[in-house]
């Protein structure tokens, strides 16, 4: 580092430790400007990560009600072959029977197959799209908080030049009065 | 921006404004450095405008892109509600319409024996009615009317009551077939219905996943381009202050000549 400053051709002890602290305030500007680009790319990450869930809970509800749709569909389908059954034989056979059980049992599963395949992994998906979308928001803070600290090295940067202006200003002005003296 | 870390001091604003020696050869070194600093300036302002301009043309196909979502999400939504009211019209009212209608039929199909009885109590109930209608003074053509039924209902359950039984019944179980069928029919209709609403509620919350992620995307375009923008204004305040400090050198280096001068 001190050799770093020796190599400028700054010549007073105050534009050295301005410098020093510039180089200090670029490091800690640099170590932010990373930590903002790592919360940057985890926001977008946890994001695309929500986005994901999301569709999966989608496909979760359609899963679902394409699977309870079809036992109904079942069901009534075993329902109407035993009426005409019933129909036909002018009163209950075993087959009427065996039909009426089976869309009995298809009716009750429906429900069931329904909230399985379908309700039980849409709350599981939904509730992992909420916490990414906390991480995502908890990423974007310190994205944020990084882009704080940025702007603040950049405004220290900024007055330490202005100073460094002064002070050679100063400088200068007092080698043209010293020629001035002589 | 800042670069204390680089030694190479020609990109730098405060290593700049060292003062320089004397002379026209540094003076032209100096104007040569204020050049090349510009450039560098330009070059980053330049890079700065086009990631501006590149961040608000994905802004622009971002928004729109959102538009088209929550357009589509609204138009699956309104597609549910329709097939959702359409199942639960066929589901519920229609198949419980027709299961009552299969169970009256029911009724009257197992209570066959007992029909020609139901109707001759009908037939009385109706004279007896007629009778009384009148005594209380109620319009003589409504009376009538009753009497009317009366004998019709009495006809039906005297002579011929085997045979309206008969009728009565098979029409009875022809109309329980039917209803039941309907019913059938209707549920089957409800769920496929439920399910192509079910279809259309997935499909609106996939676009409203897609527009969250657009809406996530966005944000971070805006970030970037809030980026490029202070990028901008830092290398516009940054080439601004290269040339007050190499026209302070200058004119410091023309002062000092000048005092020399007149010194000599």
């Amino acid at each position: 580092m001190t050799s770093a400053i020796s190599t400028t051709s700054v010549s007073s002890f105050a534009t050295e430790l301005a410098a020093l602290v510039i180089q200090n305030e670029t490091t800690q500007s640099d170590a932010d400007r990373a930590a903002r680009d790592a919360a940057r790319a985890t926001y977008l990450e946890d994001a695309q990560h929500q986005v994901d869930a999301l569709h999966a809970a989608a496909d979760a509800v359609e899963t679902g009600a394409f699977t309870g749709a079809a036992l109904s569909i079942a069901s009534c389908a075993c329902s109407f072959s035993a009426t005409i059954e019933k129909f036909d034989a002018n009163g209950c056979t075993s087959d009427s029977a065996q039909l009426e059980n089976a869309s009995k049992l298809c009716g009750d599963l429906a429900p069931f197959a329904k909230t399985i395949t379908g309700d039980v992994p849409e709350k599981h998906l939904e509730a992992d799209a909420k916490r990414f979308e906390t991480l995502a928001e908890q990423a974007k803070w310190q994205a944020s908080d990084a882009s704080s600290e940025i702007d603040k090295a950049d405004r220290l940067g900024a007055k330490l030049l202005d100073i460094v202006q002064s002070l050679n200003q100063a400088q200068d002005s007092a080698t043209n009065a010293v020629i001035g003296r002589i | 921006m800042l670069n204390a870390t680089t030694k190479v001091g020609a990109a730098t604003p405060w290593q700049s404004v060292a003062p320089e020696s004397n002379g026209g050869c540094e003076l032209g070194e100096t104007c040569a450095l204020l050049a090349l600093m510009v450039k560098s300036q330009t070059a980053s302002q330049t890079t700065s405008k086009t990631d501006v301009e590149f961040d608000f043309k994905k802004l622009t196909e971002l928004k729109q892109q959102l538009a088209e979502a929550i357009q589509r999400a609204k138009e699956a939504s309104e597609h549910h509600g329709f097939f959702g009211f359409l199942s639960s019209v066929f589901g519920s009212d229609v198949a419980q319409i027709a299961g009552a209608v299969a169970a009256i039929a029911a009724v009257v199909a197992t209570g066959g024996a007992a029909a020609p009885l139901i109707l001759m109590a009908v037939s009385v109930a109706l004279e007896e009615g007629a009778k009384v209608g009148a005594k209380l003074g109620l319009d003589p053509k409504i009376c009538m009317a009753i009497s009317l039924c009366s004998a019709a209902m009495g006809l039906c359950s005297g002579g011929g009551s085997a045979q309206a039984a008969s009728t009565f019944t098979t029409v009875a179980k022809d109309v329980k077939l039917g209803a039941n069928l309907v019913k059938d029919a209707a549920l089957v209709s409800g769920s496929a219905l439920g399910a192509v609403a079910e279809h259309y509620h997935a499909a609106e919350l996939r676009y409203q996943a897609d527009a969250t992620g657009y809406r996530a995307k966005d944000a971070a375009t805006n970030m970037e381009l809030d980026d490029a923008i202070a990028l901008l204004q830092q290398a516009l305040s940054t080439e601004q202050r290269e040339t007050t400090t190499v026209s302070a050198i200058v004119r410091n280096n023309a002062d000092t000549n000048a005092g020399l001068s007149s010194r000599i």
